[in-house]
């Protein structure tokens, strides 16, 4: 089962999702089928199931498994998600968020990918005492 | 280990207390009264002046108390040797982040940068610094903040890097990353007659309806002030500042204690002549507030990024694209209309 990792922490907001990993300071901004993706995500979920969630927005789009794998991947790289331990029990309706219990929207099914933010990662990735300007002072580093 | 901890961090500031005069105020915001008793006298002369327009007399029955002692003057060291691993301290420190500050316990911020280090229980807590007087601007225009961050989000407000300022009640929060334009925003707008709350940590009551509630009364600019802000503010407060450290204002006037939120906005540094407001979506505007109030707030966490989310996602947001600081105020005529 993959999760956000601990570090994560995320927002949903008029079907886009904002980000912020606090390990390492940056932010991402998602929208579309990555935003019904993350909602997946958040309750914890297998790759089949944010498939067939998708299938059931999209339409049977033969895209949707290979766009899936290869976003998963990327939020691995980047550590926003994990693995997270086995499958929880079945729960009504199967894998899917409530959200996305619906049939197709109509809407088009595009591959699904994030926006990636580094400015605020100099606070988290310096060191407060060794790397702080030392007239400005934290958090503007050196 | 954190019970001895506190213990000896208590017994020792009333060792520090003994030998000299305690100086004994309160603040109070929201509602909430913190009492504050500082034993050395170099220190209350540094930290209280941002708090001049919270400050309330001193008295039975607070909510918090903060109880304080600076080395430099009384000759009293803090207890224990708090960096050394082997006490497992719960502490929490600048640049590392990565947890969400627990509602109650124990919690500890260890400021090695300016020489402080804050423990907060439920109802008490202490602030000891090595020598106040080579705290840097940004300490000295916002005493103890962490301790107060991590408090009053106990009570459901939530300290924000932001400014805000209004007029009849109403007003606007500016949010951004640091150098974005928040002071510079919030000074022009106090310099033309409207109500100031602050320019760089403020609190949010979520409300409804969500207010700014004013906390410090200070002000910190790259370069000294000119112009019209230059003439509303009081000369520079660290006119001994080393470097480029910022130039200290604290405001003697202007200030009120809240304002009712209604709207968002991100300030963005233009070329431009005269400053404009352009709508941005809500997205937009959580993604400049939040991960500069939460990855700079050591404990800041999902609470906060939630509360954050909700301001954004009910309230009007805007782009203030920069101008001029003269033209600023101009460009929120028509928000804050009655």
């Amino acid at each position: 089962m993959l999760a956000p990792a601990p570090s994560v922490i995320s927002e949903i907001l008029d079907n886009e999702v904002v980000i912020i990993d606090m390990s390492t300071g940056y932010y991402f901004n998602m929208t579309g089928s990555a935003t019904n993706i993350w909602q997946c995500l958040m309750d914890g979920t297998t790759p089949e199931k944010i498939c067939e969630s998708l299938r059931v927005r999209f339409g049977a789009v033969p895209d949707i498994p290979a766009a899936v794998d290869t976003f998963l991947e990327q939020l691995r790289a980047e550590g926003l998600i994990e693995d997270a331990g086995s499958e929880p029990p079945p729960a009504e309706p199967v894998g899917l968020a409530p959200e996305l219990s619906q049939t197709p929207t109509g809407e088009q099914f595009q591959p699904p990918s994030f926006e990636k933010f580094t400015d605020m990662a100099h606070i988290l990735l310096a060191d407060p005492v060794h790397d702080a300007d030392p007239t400005r002072g934290w958090p503007s580093t050196r | 280990m954190t019970e001895t901890l506190w213990n000896a961090a208590r017994h020792h500031w009333e060792l520090a207390a003994a030998k000299c005069e305690v100086k004994r105020s309160a603040i109070e915001v929201a509602g909430q009264r913190i009492n504050l008793e500082f034993a050395g006298g170099p220190l209350s002369a540094v930290l209280l002046p941002p708090l001049a327009h919270v400050l309330v007399d001193f008295g039975p029955n607070p909510d918090l108390t903060i109880s304080a002692w600076d080395s430099a003057s009384t000759g009293v060291g803090f207890p224990v040797a708090t960096r050394d691993a082997r006490l497992r301290i719960p502490a929490w420190r600048l640049g590392e982040s990565t947890e969400e500050v627990p509602l109650t316990g124990m919690r500890v911020i260890d400021q090695q940068v300016e020489g402080a280090l804050g423990i907060l229980t439920d109802s008490q807590a202490v602030f000891w610094t090595q020598d106040v007087s080579t705290f840097p601007a940004w300490e000295r225009a916002q005493p103890m903040l962490h301790l107060l961050h991590w408090w009053f989000a106990t009570r459901g407000l939530q300290v924000v890097h932001a400014g805000a300022f209004g007029r009849n009640g109403k007003g606007v929060i500016i949010v951004g990353p640091s150098g974005s334009g928040k002071s510079t925003t919030a000074l022009s707008a106090a310099a033309s007659g409207m109500d100031y709350i602050g320019d760089d940590r403020i609190l949010i009551d979520p409300g409804p309806p969500p207010r700014a509630l004013h906390l410090y009364a200070s002000a910190k600019l790259l370069r000294p002030a000119q112009g019209a802000i230059a003439r509303m503010l009081p000369p520079i407060a660290n006119p001994d500042r080393t470097g480029d450290d910022k130039a200290l204002y604290l405001l003697d006037s202007g200030v009120v204690p809240s304002i009712e939120i209604v709207a968002v906005v991100a300030p963005k540094l233009t070329g431009d002549r005269n400053a404009t407001l352009d709508r941005i979506t809500a997205v937009e505007a959580l993604s400049a507030m939040a991960p500069s109030s939460i990855v700079g707030t050591p404990g800041a966490g999902a609470r906060a990024f939630s509360l954050m989310r909700n301001l954004c996602s009910s309230l009007p947001c805007f782009r203030l694209r920069l101008g001029s600081p003269e033209s600023v105020p101009a460009a929120f005529e028509e928000l804050l209309a009655c």
